[in-house]
């Protein structure tokens, strides 16, 4: 997996994950995504556009940043999952305790209410 | 190896085999003209119990063998995976509850959710020697059809 971090408007800081977000690929990324999501308070947009498969442990992964997040006050959202990987998503019933956004005006509105 | 209308796969239950495991299930699709939503499920059920094995299957810390079978019914696909791992019911396991919030969510424990989500059907057949998980998909296009020539 890789992972490539950028900022957007309003200090909303954007991370864009590409790959396969299995075992392996989450370990690729594990510490850095976790030292950016979890240690300074921050509105998070995770992208998922390019993540073409996620098990469990991917899932697990994004559930324990974003509650580090929401510790500090901040709060993360899931961006622009493919289909394939918002239904795993939504199996898990994710999306119920981090917001799934597919444009910029829903995931700044997401922002609002986390 | 496959024929007509079965594959199998033996694999070291290590994380390395993993992507050897992804291969195989992304050949099951073009060898047997599974469609690209069959194929994501049935990639994502064996990740999760391929995944599962691995991390518990064996406190010796030994590495087993996994087995994984397919076979093609005119209605169905079936996957057998055969491991001789410490006996564990996937049936019998009781997933934690759907959250409702960030600060009460588990951050584990969704790998057999996702397995009962995904497949059809879930058999266990357990013995001392080992695990025999059976997952059935059953969906209408579960198999593209062969445009006629």
């Amino acid at each position: 997996m890789e992972m490539a971090v950028h900022e957007l408007e309003s200090g909303i800081l954007g991370i864009n994950l590409s790959g396969r977000m299995d075992i392996v690929g989450t370990q690729q990324i594990d510490l850095k995504f976790s030292a950016l999501t979890s240690t300074r308070r921050a509105q998070i947009l995770v992208d998922l556009s390019n993540v073409t498969f996620i098990a469990s442990i991917g899932i697990r992964t994004l559930i324990v940043n974003a509650k580090a997040q929401k510790l500090r006050g901040g709060s993360m959202v899931l961006y622009k999952p493919s289909d394939q990987v918002e239904e795993v998503l939504r199996a898990t019933g994710i999306q119920a305790i981090v917001p799934i956004a597919h444009d910029l005006d829903a995931a700044r509105g997401a922002f609002g209410s986390a | 190896m496959a024929t007509e209308s079965s594959s199998q796969l033996l694999i070291q239950a290590t994380f390395e085999q993993l992507r050897e495991l992804e291969h195989w299930v992304a050949q099951l699709g073009a060898e047997f003209l599974l469609s690209p939503s069959v194929v994501h499920h049935i990639d994502l059920c064996l990740t999760e119990l391929v995944s599962n094995l691995i991390h518990y299957g064996y406190p010796d810390g030994k590495p087993g063998m996994v087995r994984i079978r397919f076979w093609r019914e005119p209605e169905r696909i079936v996957i057998r995976v055969e491991d001789d791992g410490t006996p564990f019911d996937p049936t019998a396991y009781v997933s934690a509850s759907l959250p409702t919030s960030l600060a009460e969510a588990d951050t584990g424990g969704r790998g057999i959710r996702l397995v009962r989500h995904f497949a059809d059907e879930v058999h266990h057949l357990g013995s001392a020697s080992g695990n025999q998980l059976t997952l059935v998909f059953r969906s209408p296009g579960t198999v593209a059809e062969r445009q006629p020539l």
